[in-house]
């Protein structure tokens, strides 16, 4: 399943790089979503994370041919996005007073789904501490469910080491989420 | 062949004493200039293409009247050099370098004011304020680019 | 702390609903094993929950912005290229750098420094060229950026040049490596 996701995306890089403007549309919808989410866990706010989304795959584009195949293109993809979005959390670190705005949709839902989202929201919150490498490494992984071997190329790192950072990083948020629960000053 | 040489080295002798003075030759580089300050608004404000298009004007005109009240306020800042080493300075002549001096300062702030003030309505809120922050970050990468260019080895 | 679960085993268990035999009898007979693989467990499963928060955007949008930009970049690329191309390929101008650059480098050096000796009283109004490029920062004004740029030589404005020539294509060369 790997190989035939990676043979689908070299053929498109292909088709794109040989002037086949179908192409971009089938690359675009076949990443879009991992890339976005990706660059979501930095900034956690929609807008942000569209706009570095959207520089991901602008880059990428404009440096397709450059692309040397040694890496799959979800990989490459995923390493732009990184290397973009950590340089982005650098830079505006101190221009933006506030990274963490939650702008997500607003619905109207019974007292239970409304807990649930706050406790979502606090957990989201306590996610945010983690050092940015180790949130790459949880989304990666947990969320958008790429191999050990792809994370360990993305990060240049190996499989094991890969798997120690999900464990410290996990532990980290367990951590995090139990002195939270002690009380507001302790979060 | 050698007379041409020595007209010319005429020519730079008798300028290269004011060359730090006068106004330097109009950058070759304006334009480079022109197309970061462009390439780094869209990136920090992230115009889309039909603002993008309406903004890069206004960026251009901003930018040359930087140059233009740079240039000035560089020759008003000589001038006051010149006139407060030289014992025979009178106060009315230093009064009125001081003035135009303050006057190009001035013009400086305006200048930013009236770029501001112009893309305002064609940007939503969250781009007006990002515009606050290209201007920081813009002249702060510029400037670490031309202390990289006056000092490419100790950049290394 | 031997013959305790590892860091990479714990990352295993935590994906996996099964659990290796070896380690079964580890779990059952360890309490701490067990209870820090069960809090991690909960961690792990919050941390997919979380997910289903993110606001998505309209694709098509998403996508059609992307070409568009795409597109912007490459007609502003095109311009700039096209300017400074011709800006360099003017015979005449190629002519009067080169004479200048071997004239007026040294001779403007030398002038430069004994203007310097005659600049016996500073009073401070001009920026200095050996301020170094963290003060420059930190003190850093738009008037101290184009002053400045006022004074670079022909050389400085070269190198500078091609400096900006780079951040065009943007950092694109750092992507490839990891981060």
């Amino acid at each position: 399943m790997v190989s035939g996701n990676q043979d689908a995306d070299a053929q498109l890089v292909e088709r794109y790089l040989a002037g086949d403007a179908t192409a971009f549309d089938e690359m675009m919808i076949r990443h879009q979503r991992r890339i976005y989410r990706l660059c979501y866990r930095f900034v956690e706010n929609h807008e942000d994370a569209m706009d570095l989304a959207q520089d991901v795959f602008i880059k990428a584009f404009e440096h397709l041919e450059n692309f040397r195949r040694e890496s799959s293109f979800k990989t490459w993809l995923c390493q732009i996005a990184l290397n973009h979005c950590s340089n982005h959390v650098k830079r505006h670190s101190q221009d933006f007073v506030e990274l963490n705005e939650y702008t997500g949709s607003v619905r109207a839902s019974a007292q239970s789904q409304l807990e649930d989202r706050e406790e979502r929201e606090q957990f989201r919150r306590l996610l945010q501490r983690l050092p940015l490498k180790q949130k790459a490494i949880l989304e990666l992984r947990i969320n958008e469910q790429l191999s050990y071997e792809e994370i360990a190329k993305i990060f240049g790192r190996s499989v094991s080491t890969i798997k120690a950072s999900v464990f410290f990083a996990t532990e980290k948020l367990r951590k995090l989420v139990k002195d939270a629960s002690k009380g507001p000053e302790k979060a | 062949m050698k007379r041409l040489l020595n007209a010319f080295l005429f020519l730079v002798l008798t300028g290269g004493v004011n060359l730090s003075a006068q106004r330097l030759q109009p950058l070759k580089i304006e334009a480079d200039i022109l197309d970061f300050y462009v390439a780094e608004f869209h990136s920090v404000v992230k115009t889309n293409p039909d603002q993008f298009t309406k903004v890069r004007s206004v960026i251009k005109e901003y930018i040359e009247n930087r140059f233009e009240i740079s240039a000035r306020r560089l020759e008003l800042l000589q001038q006051l050099r010149l006139l407060v080493q030289r014992t025979n300075s009178t106060d009315e002549e230093i009064l009125r370098a001081t003035g135009e001096f303050d006057k190009a300062e001035a013009d400086l702030q305006a200048n930013q004011a009236k770029f501001l003030s112009t893309v305002a309505p064609l940007l939503n809120p969250r781009q007006q304020a990002r515009v606050r922050i290209f201007l920081q970050m813009a002249d702060r990468r510029l400037l670490q680019m031309i202390n990289s260019a006056r000092n490419p080895e100790g950049q290394k | 702390m031997f013959g305790h679960l590892k860091s990479e085993d714990f990352a295993n268990l935590m994906e996996s609903s099964e659990v290796p035999a070896q380690w079964r009898q580890h779990l059952d007979s360890c309490h701490r094993c067990r209870t820090t693989l069960e809090s991690l467990s909960a961690v792990h499963d919050e941390i997919i929950s979380v997910d289903e928060d993110i606001p998505e955007p309209d694709w098509a949008t998403f996508r059609s912005s992307v070409r568009d930009q795409l597109f912007a970049r490459s007609v502003q690329r095109e311009a700039s290229r096209r300017r400074w191309a011709r800006w360099v390929m003017r015979p005449s101008a190629v002519w009067a750098l080169s004479v200048m650059l071997a004239v007026a480098i040294p001779t403007g050096a030398v002038f430069w420094h004994l203007q310097k000796d005659h600049n016996t009283e500073s009073i401070g109004l001009e920026t200095p060229r050996t301020t170094s490029p963290t003060e420059l920062i930190e003190a850093g004004t738009d008037k101290m950026v184009f002053d400045d740029l006022m004074q670079l030589t022909e050389s400085e404005q070269e190198q500078l040049h091609h400096l900006l020539q780079s951040a065009q294509k943007g950092s694109s060369h750092h992507n490839e490596k990891a981060p």
